[in-house]
């Protein structure tokens, strides 16, 4: 317990007539009298719990964050994924929502990448092409102006992919894992941050130690808090080492994609709704082989190839919302912040400061209904 | 017909192979062998980051633009074959950087893409107000050499490890025609004021999280006095030496700081990287490339020369085109001497 340091009697009779103070039931898990260090909870150590984490422990330095999860880098969906900043659209979030986060976290990596933390941190400018074998299908994306330098292809560029009509050229980020995930561990823990490895099975458990929860557990809302809208979108991918690959190459349908990064390429993929099947099918991975060297010749030479199978925790909208938990008279401020779906690692600065942000307003609202208290 | 190629850089040996593969089957018993004290890695092409790209300002020097178009087109070509990889061949795509509005090069509709920076894209080069983007291409001499050498060596040509000390040295062996492809060091053979070395200095890094060349321009400074980051296959080039008339071949600690800090000042991330090793070459400078013949005189016999040296700090990027060239003249000789059918028309 924080707060058994320098307790007198008085002060414990104190908490004790406040903890049963009829209008203070909503406190009783809540142990300083002025809400001085605010103990965050984080679930789930991929890319949405720790960022959000990096970003409360940065926001709000009077709070404890603590990260707890069953599993960690390099075994996390997130370690899976490419890490490219190519936003996907979600449908249920509006599109000026996704806006404001994926230029929010293009302009946070964009400057990790211009200083000397880049390397450590995982991140790497790409230049690149994403082609498309009929015209129709090509519009013009929400982000093509937060990425740099957005054109068409020209004829001459598309020589270089036969069978595709339109194509465009960008330059945008990518975030290789592991290495930013240890970065962003790194980082919470130099701010005062822990990270505890347990699975937790129900949010109830974190009642006694914690204040504040932020559930940020993917695919694993499902069975967590019994979230249906959220459904796996089963993606195996191969990571091989073709260290000569400096571009990217997409087809638009979002199946075949090239993404060289800082230590290997990922190549991709596939898109199976409704799959939780995390075994890799020696198929697919042919499949996946044959489609990307048709696109890039030069992975015929490719080598120490990698299958890996993540689940994209996908939903129609991010959640990413204040809930308060009741249980008779206990109640747990949660934060969630779930359900990126593919574009988690284009969206997650942004929904870790929304989530900072929230997690502020639940602090504050506890502090107020406590200093009401006093009165 | 026995001819005899001096140089075993970029120039020497893919002269040699455009001229074998033109005419081996129309000049009878064509034998070339390449003659040099270098080869590779330890030719002045193997040091070179291997990026095509011409100086910015032609200086009204067509010729050498087609030179430069042709053999970026010949490279682009190859992209998607088998080759590629072995070849050292791939794209690259990367930043011109300048501290004022410049013109357009005269190469920016041979490349990729080309376009100016946009103000976000400058955002990532502070000191820099103006720019370039584009897809060019990689050809790594350390790759591009040996690949050549195989073809040769495949196709019967002879290979020689001989300093020669004059032409009349190979005509009394017995040549017919030399092919002089001899670089910096061609005034050896015969004086060439205008022929002097451009001392280069760079250092090979470890970073690959680099993927993009960054070549910046100081006019004042002239050509390669600024900072410039190459990223390979494997390891990454940091360059940003030119030293006019430096015959020095030893690696130079004051040139290693310059080139260190200012690269790590033009991108940060480097100060991470780690130094895995350091070469100094010299560019066989030349205020236009010789590429013409000469008829020598030795006794009383004579013997014709083609000159192809002189290629500076562009010798990868207009190697094709010169070697073509060159085996243009090859042919009119040949025809001169009625030794062969006339040769099909190339471009």
């Amino acid at each position: 317990m924080f707060w058994t340091i320098g307790w007198q009697s008085s002060t414990r009779n104190t908490i004790q007539y406040l903890r049963n103070h009829p209008a203070l039931k909503f406190h009783q898990n809540w142990c300083g009298l002025s809400m001085s260090k605010p103990r965050i909870a984080v679930i789930g150590a991929g890319l949405i719990g720790l960022s959000a984490a990096v970003c409360i422990s940065e926001t709000i330095p009077t709070c404890s964050v603590t990260i707890i999860s069953d599993e960690f880098t390099p075994n996390t969906t997130s370690d899976v994924a490419a890490g490219m900043l190519i936003p996907h659209t979600y449908p249920g979030t509006p599109i000026y929502q996704q806006k404001q986060w994926f230029k929010e976290t293009f302009d946070y990596l964009f400057a990790i990448n211009n200083s000397s933390e880049a390397p450590s941190a995982g991140i790497s400018l790409v230049s690149g092409w994403q082609i498309f074998k009929t015209s129709s299908s090509a519009e013009l994306p929400f982000w093509s102006d937060i990425v740099l330098g957005f054109r068409a292809m020209t004829e001459m560029e598309l020589k270089k992919f036969p069978q595709y009509r339109f194509g465009q050229a960008f330059t945008t980020l990518k975030c290789d894992c592991p290495s930013y995930l240890l970065w962003l561990e790194k980082r919470l823990k130099g701010n005062g941050g822990e990270v505890h490895a347990k699975r937790i099975a129900n949010l109830w458990d974190l009642q006694n130690n914690y204040d504040i929860v932020v559930n940020c557990t993917g695919i694993g809302s499902r069975q967590l808090i019994g979230d249906l809208k959220i459904y796996p979108v089963r993606g195996q991918v191969l990571k091989v080492h073709a260290p000569w690959l400096n571009h990217f190459i997409r087809d638009g349908d979002g199946l075949s994609y090239i993404y060289p990064g800082i230590h290997n390429v990922t190549l991709g993929g596939t898109r199976e709704k409704g799959s939780w099947n995390l075994s890799p099918d020696p198929n697919i991975s042919k499949d996946i082989f044959d489609k990307c060297c048709a696109l890039e010749p030069s992975l015929q030479k490719a080598q120490d190839i990698k299958v890996r199978v993540g689940l994209r925790p996908s939903r129609l909208a991010v959640r990413l919302q204040k809930e308060i938990l009741v249980q008779g008279e206990k109640k747990l401020p949660v934060v969630h912040n779930y359900g990126h779906g593919s574009g988690g690692f284009s969206m997650h600065w942004g929904t870790a400061k929304e989530a900072a942000r929230l997690v502020g307003e639940c602090i504050a609202t506890l502090q107020d209904s406590l200093s009401k208290a006093k009165l | 017909m026995r001819v005899a190629v001096i140089g075993a850089g970029v120039i020497g040996l893919s002269t040699a192979l455009c001229i074998h593969d033109q005419y081996h089957a129309i000049v009878p018993a064509l034998e070339i062998e390449v003659y040099a004290d270098r080869y590779t890695p330890h030719t002045t092409s193997d040091g070179a980051a291997g990026l095509w790209q011409p100086y910015l300002d032609d200086k009204g020097n067509i010729q050498e633009t087609l030179w430069n178009k042709e053999t970026f087109d010949y490279l682009l070509g190859h992209l998607r074959s088998p080759e590629a990889e072995e070849m050292g061949l791939f794209p690259m795509s990367g930043y011109n950087l300048f501290t004022q509005p410049v013109p357009d090069p005269s190469w920016k509709n041979i490349v990729l893409g080309f376009r100016k920076l946009t103000p976000k894209e400058l955002e990532l080069f502070p000191g820099y107000s103006y720019g370039w983007f584009n897809t060019a291409l990689m050809l790594e001499g350390k790759s591009y050499l040996p690949w050549l050498t195989k073809r040769l060596q495949q196709r019967g040509v002879k290979f020689f490890q001989k300093k020669i000390r004059s032409f009349g040295e190979l005509l009394a062996e017995g040549a017919d025609i030399i092919i002089n492809c001899t670089g910096v060091r061609a005034g050896e053979l015969q004086p060439d004021p205008e022929l002097q070395p451009g001392r280069g200095q760079i250092i090979k890094v470890l970073a690959p999280w680099v993927k993009h060349f960054i070549i910046t321009h100081d006019t004042e400074s002239g050509i390669y006095n600024s900072p410039y980051v190459i990223p390979g296959s494997k390891l990454v080039t940091l360059g940003g030496i030119f030293q006019l008339g430096n015959w020095n071949e030893e690696n130079s600690p004051r040139d290693h700081k310059t080139i260190w800090e200012r690269c790590c000042q033009l991108l940060p991330s480097l100060q991470k990287a780690k130094a895995v090793d350091e070469w100094s070459g010299l560019r066989p400078v030349r205020h236009r490339v010789r590429l013409e013949r000469e008829t020598i005189h030795h006794g009383l016999s004579k013997s014709e020369v083609i000159h192809n040296y002189g290629h500076g700090g562009f010798g990868l990027t207009i190697h094709w085109g010169c070697a073509m060239a060159t085996a243009r003249l090859f042919g009119s000789i040949l025809q001169e001497k009625k030794l062969a059918r006339p040769p099909q028309s190339h471009l």
